[in-house]
């Protein structure tokens, strides 16, 4: 059965524009989801606010460098790199995206990451696997034949035609 | 209200989260300065550092607690300053003070001797070097 889900904005800031992506059958957005998951989870309470202090600051100072942005397959995955293993650091709390340009991100969903690879970890998989998939159909309406969704770097946006819904 | 909840998690983070990120940035954001600068790719500061590509990547992340030793280390291998007080940037920038002046010749002037880079349409370099002022 197919689901169907559009582009909401997140958050503009000075350097980027953040994105996300909501389901018609569900009340959150991935983002909001990520965040509705995570913020009160105090296992991972520090994690999770460098993390957000991450995106912010990236939003506002630096801009979206490809540098901070670890591939994962077709996707991308916050925060830089794979495995952080540090004094303040329990756990492996992973963030899903799609890079477009060093101003527009769209944000996924994600998950603390119990193994080794993505693929491997029940928790992330489910968040791994969708996030390709929605870069593989956004990047269709955006580099298709019908261009629906166009990057306007100028502005620091994407131009979506009224009534785009991607579709999986 | 589902608004609410994506502007009070950017307002709610702790400034010390805040602080901690963005000053680890800035000093990310220095060394790859710095390798731009050096022509030297991350491989190569991982190389001198005798470390993987990968726990390069990590420490250039933006999140990874930097010790001052690791940093101390990473300034002897670039061979420049990474972080510097307020105090001794003050010291070192107000050791050296330059004084600059324009010179603008008359071309019509005749009585300045024209030069060979003349119908160049170039200026007659200087021999003399900005006077430095102790």
């Amino acid at each position: 059965m197919n689901r169907f889900a559009i582009i909401e904005e997140v958050e503009r800031f000075n350097k980027v524009t953040y994105y996300t992506i909501k389901f018609e059958d569900k009340d959150e957005s991935e983002f909001e989801n990520f965040l509705s998951k995570h913020q009160d989870d105090l296992t991972i309470k520090n994690e999770y606010n460098d993390l957000i202090a991450w995106v912010t600051i990236i939003g506002n100072n630096i801009g979206a460098k490809p540098r901070y942005f670890r591939q994962e397959n077709r996707a991308h995955a916050l925060p830089p790199p794979s495995k952080l293993v540090e004094i303040d650091y329990v756990k492996n709390l992973r963030l899903y995206c799609m890079w477009i340009s060093e101003s527009i991100i769209i944000l996924f969903n994600g998950a603390i990451k119990t193994k080794n690879t993505a693929q491997d970890c029940p928790n992330v998989k489910p968040h791994f696997d969708l996030a390709n998939k929605l870069v593989l159909e956004i990047e269709k309406l955006m580099r298709g034949p019908y261009k629906t969704i166009i990057e306007d770097p100028k502005n620091q946006q994407l131009i979506i035609d009224a009534g785009t819904e991607i579709m999986l | 209200m589902k608004k609410n909840l994506i502007s009070g998690a950017f307002n709610k983070v702790p400034t010390e989260n805040k602080q901690f990120v963005s000053k680890n940035l800035d000093i990310s954001q220095q060394i790859f300065a710095i390798l731009e600068e050096k022509g030297w790719t991350q491989a190569d500061l991982a190389k001198r550092l005798g470390k993987h590509k990968s726990d390069v990547s990590r420490m250039l992340s933006g999140l990874q607690n930097l010790t001052l030793k690791t940093i101390s280390k990473l300034e002897i291998i670039l061979e420049t300053d990474i972080i510097l007080t307020p105090m001794k940037a003050k010291q070192k920038f107000e050791a050296i003070k330059y004084v600059t002046f324009t010179v603008e010749v008359n071309k019509n002037d005749n009585s300045i001797p024209k030069t060979q880079h003349d119908d160049l349409g170039a200026w007659e370099k200087s021999t003399t070097s900005p006077k430095k002022i102790a």
